[in-house]
């Protein structure tokens, strides 16, 4: 089976340049969102989906998501979830409170499509707060939060196994690979997120995390 | 008599924040999907606003349904980044750099200007409202009217009444996106007056009330 990942292009014109480049390098494709199929899912092991997603869409295919991700398959979700595509996603909860504190972020647990990519580097950008989240998208009972906002580390990011197979990789901010100032981090943040979606074995459901 | 307004929602979770959420929901008479675009009765309202950021791909199959509503009176609210020259009459768009960090300059200044200040927009939006940044800039057909320039460049919003029988209000700031992201104040204040503007119908105008911001979405410096 092809172990390959999925970019579900949303915007107009051209995918973003980070999503052509791995594509040239054969390590992904982009797909039109509105020919997302079963046909086009069956042999991607990961969908990567990002903040200008039309969830509309997306929660209407619910049913082959979910038939998708028990097949042991990884759905990586950015941005803001205002249409629940999974019926263990809840709505985006802004943040609480203001100021620093209801931005900080906490490492809650090493994860590798983080490696190498120290907090401040998420945190700040030119010394100002607030670009990789602010608020978060509600993380279901089991799942692991890798990041924490706020003074209550709410999870702006985690990873959670589906008991019925497949797992989800939510990250509740703007896009993932463009949260660093620095670009290299970014090309470094993508590549471990793709590597780590597509890294399973799909025959062996939820081995790691 | 009440002015209609609808809001073009392309699924996206700043959209469904911006024109269902509770502060700026009221406003609006329709909220139309974007792929339901083409189905959509046009005449069934006054004001049709194009949110920021809407796919293009879902407004182009429509530009003569925009042209046909245009030319029968209607307004058009043609918002940030949704490639306003390919579903409109008369655009003329260079993009430009995006200077997100002119706040944290010495003197800081985005070089917006207001380039008619007597217009009624401003009896409901500042300077300040319209200033966070911008992607490119318009050049506006003759006997269009520039509102905000973005100075040694071209007009960041204008109204064109001229071009068809109706109004095209064109503009490069895209509020319905930060406002959705929590992101950016100045963008839930500018909203905060353009909409009451455009339910006034952009011709009597009223000061707006004292709504604040909660300046839970400002950028913070560490």
């Amino acid at each position: 089976m092809k172990q390959n990942c999925i970019f579900l292009h949303a915007t107009f014109g051209e995918p973003p340049l980070i999503w052509r480049r791995l594509a040239k390098e054969g390590r992904a494709i982009t797909v039109p969102q509105y020919e997302l199929s079963s046909e086009r899912l069956a042999p991607a092991a990961a969908l990567v989906v990002g903040m200008h997603a039309d969830q509309r869409f997306l929660a209407g295919c619910r049913t082959m998501l979910e038939a998708w991700l028990e097949r042991g398959r990884t759905l990586v979700i950015n941005g803001h979830i205002a249409h629940p595509m999974l019926p263990e996603l809840g709505r985006f909860v802004p943040p609480q409170g203001t100021g620093i504190a209801a931005l900080r972020l906490t490492r809650l647990r090493d994860h590798p499509v983080f490696e190498g990519v120290p907090v401040p580097a998420l945190q700040t950008r030119r010394g100002v707060m607030g670009f990789y989240g602010r608020g978060h998208n509600p993380m279901p009972a089991n799942g692991r939060a890798l990041h924490g906002i706020g003074p209550d580390a709410m999870p702006v990011d985690w990873v959670y196994e589906r008991p019925q197979g497949g797992r989800l990789f939510v990250h509740g901010g703007n896009d993932l690979w463009g949260s660093c100032e620095d670009r290299a981090l970014n090309d470094r943040l993508l590549a471990q997120l793709v590597t780590w979606a597509v890294g399973v074995d799909t025959q062996q459901q939820g081995a790691a995390a | 008599m009440t002015t209609r307004i609808a809001a073009v929602d392309d699924g996206t979770y700043y959209h469904h924040e911006s024109l269902s959420g509770d502060r700026f929901a009221p406003f609006f008479d329709a909220i139309v999907y974007a792929p339901d675009l083409r189905d959509f009765d046009f005449d069934s309202v006054d004001i049709l606003i194009v949110t920021c950021r809407t796919n293009a791909s879902h407004l182009i199959p429509c530009k003569a349904k925009f042209m046909q509503f245009l030319q029968s009176g209607g307004t058009v609210a043609a918002m940030g980044e949704t490639n306003q020259a390919l579903w409109l009459p008369a655009i003329q768009w260079t993009a430009s750099e995006t200077n997100y960090w002119w706040w944290r300059e010495p003197g800081g200044d985005l070089g917006l200007r207001v380039a008619a200040p007597n217009h009624s927009l401003f009896e409901y939006v500042t300077l300040d409202d319209c200033t966070w940044h911008y992607h490119g800039y318009f050049t506006p057909p003759p006997g269009a009217e520039s509102l905000v320039e973005a100075s040694g460049h071209g007009s960041v919003l204008y109204e064109d009444k001229v071009t068809t029988n109706g109004r095209m209000i064109v503009t490069a700031l895209d509020p319905f996106y930060h406002h959705g992201s929590h992101f950016m104040p100045a963008t839930t204040d500018f909203l905060s007056g353009f909409l009451p503007w455009l339910q006034a119908g952009g011709t009597s105008p009223q000061r707006r009330g004292n709504q604040q911001t909660s300046g839970l979405n400002t950028p913070v410096q560490q």
